[in-house]
């Protein structure tokens, strides 16, 4: 009885700090870092543009658009959107523009129900609309980040959270539609 | 718990996870994904007739469907999509350098090994296989030429398997993304988070219990 007592004290210990770590990890999500990451020059610099909203209509989709800078190594999130890493392409132009959120209904939560052939919609300020239509869908580990590397095609990159503790990630890549 | 029996416990409990971590230090290259491959292109090839050949994946069968090449240094991502739309990526490590005990090293983490890397159109060299499922875009199937399709024979489609790192590699210029990054952030899932707390005070709960009525 000792035994077993003691058994569920550790187990305890155990849940309570996976459970605070990752609350840690929701309410300081700009501690997280891609490692080693090189910064590129920023898009908006360039254009001047920012997209506005992203939306994929058969998901539910539906949210605000911020931009997120790697800074000393933190990858800061919002809790208000989708962030779109601005030391990527804007979306629509040559190359692979990323966008992630947290893996709340509100934001990216539909995203895992994400299927071939849906469309992804980013609107800017301008009203203007691109339209992508997703290719792939595939859930990788958080080491996957050759996901974010550059590509040749014009395409979108959406990424949130999945699989136990959300030590997953679920990736959906959407193409510019042509 | 005196001290004694605190120090077996905590022992006890490092002995077991240092056991689950890898003995052997195995260099298994970064293959990459098949949604946004960065090695160089060496093959493609289309089965879209239901009569014809299909391509092969190992431990899981045969498709119709766009099978792409990739290779670096001898080693080799397949990926296949098929008409169905079911994506199969599959890593191809050269085993030709690695050790017997790297091999069940590998083997123990799904690894399948592959003594004939010919039968699956690589080189001659033994390969250690592993598979990664993703979803893509199908292409449409070659449609059935003829109304009068009368199978007599179960068909037995001829698996192609194509594998083979022997074309000119065609390297394209990349533009853009997040190059250099090692890890995605993650984003915390609050279900989990309450389940973890609420699980773990509950456990807490109980292990006082037991240990106030176990006195």
């Amino acid at each position: 009885m000792k035994l077993l007592s003691w058994f569920f004290i550790l187990q305890a210990l155990s849940l309570i700090t996976v459970g605070l770590y990752q609350l840690y990890l929701r309410e300081a999500p700009a501690r997280l870092a891609f490692n080693d990451y090189k910064y590129e020059k920023s898009v908006l610099t360039e254009s001047g543009k920012i997209p506005e909203r992203v939306t994929i209509k058969d998901l539910d989709i539906d949210v605000p658009i911020y931009t997120a800078k790697v800074v000393d190594n933190k990858w800061p999130t919002t809790e208000n959107g989708a962030s779109y890493l601005i030391t990527s392409p804007l979306p629509g132009t040559d190359g692979n523009s990323v966008m992630y959120a947290h893996n709340w209904k509100s934001l990216f939560g539909n995203l895992v129900n994400a299927k071939t052939g849906q469309e992804v919609q980013v609107v800017y300020p301008d009203k203007s609309v691109k339209t992508f239509v997703i290719s792939y869908t595939s859930e990788v580990s958080p080491e996957e980040s050759t996901i974010l590397a550059p590509s040749t095609d014009k395409r979108i990159t959406l990424y949130t959270c999945s699989g136990f503790l959300d030590s997953k990630r679920f990736v959906a890549v959407a193409l510019l539609k042509s | 718990m005196n001290k004694k029996s605190f120090l077996v416990t905590v022992s006890g409990t490092a002995l077991f996870l240092s056991a689950a971590l890898p003995v052997y230090a195995i260099p298994v290259p970064e293959f990459g994904s098949c949604l946004n491959p960065q090695w160089s292109k060496t093959q493609e090839n289309t089965l879209k007739d239901p009569n014809g050949a299909r391509h092969g994946v190992i431990g899981v069968g045969s498709y119709l469907g766009t099978d792409t090449i990739y290779s670096s240094n001898g080693n080799v991502m397949q990926c296949l999509c098929s008409v169905d739309g079911n994506g199969y990526q599959t890593n191809w490590l050269k085993a030709a350098n690695l050790s017997q005990d790297q091999i069940d090293e590998l083997k123990t983490k799904g690894w399948k090994y592959v003594p004939y890397g010919q039968d699956w159109g690589l080189h001659d060299s033994a390969y250690l296989a592993k598979n990664i499922e993703y979803t893509c875009a199908a292409c449409t199937p070659t449609p059935t030429p003829s109304v009068e399709v009368t199978p007599t024979v179960t068909p037995t489609p001829t698996v192609t398997t194509t594998p083979g790192p022997t074309a000119t590699p065609t390297p394209a210029p990349k533009v853009g993304g997040a190059s250099a990054t090692n890890t995605l952030a993650t984003t915390g899932n609050s279900l989990v988070i309450y389940l973890a707390l609420l699980a773990g005070l509950a456990s807490l709960v109980i292990g006082m219990v037991i240990k106030k009525f176990s006195k």
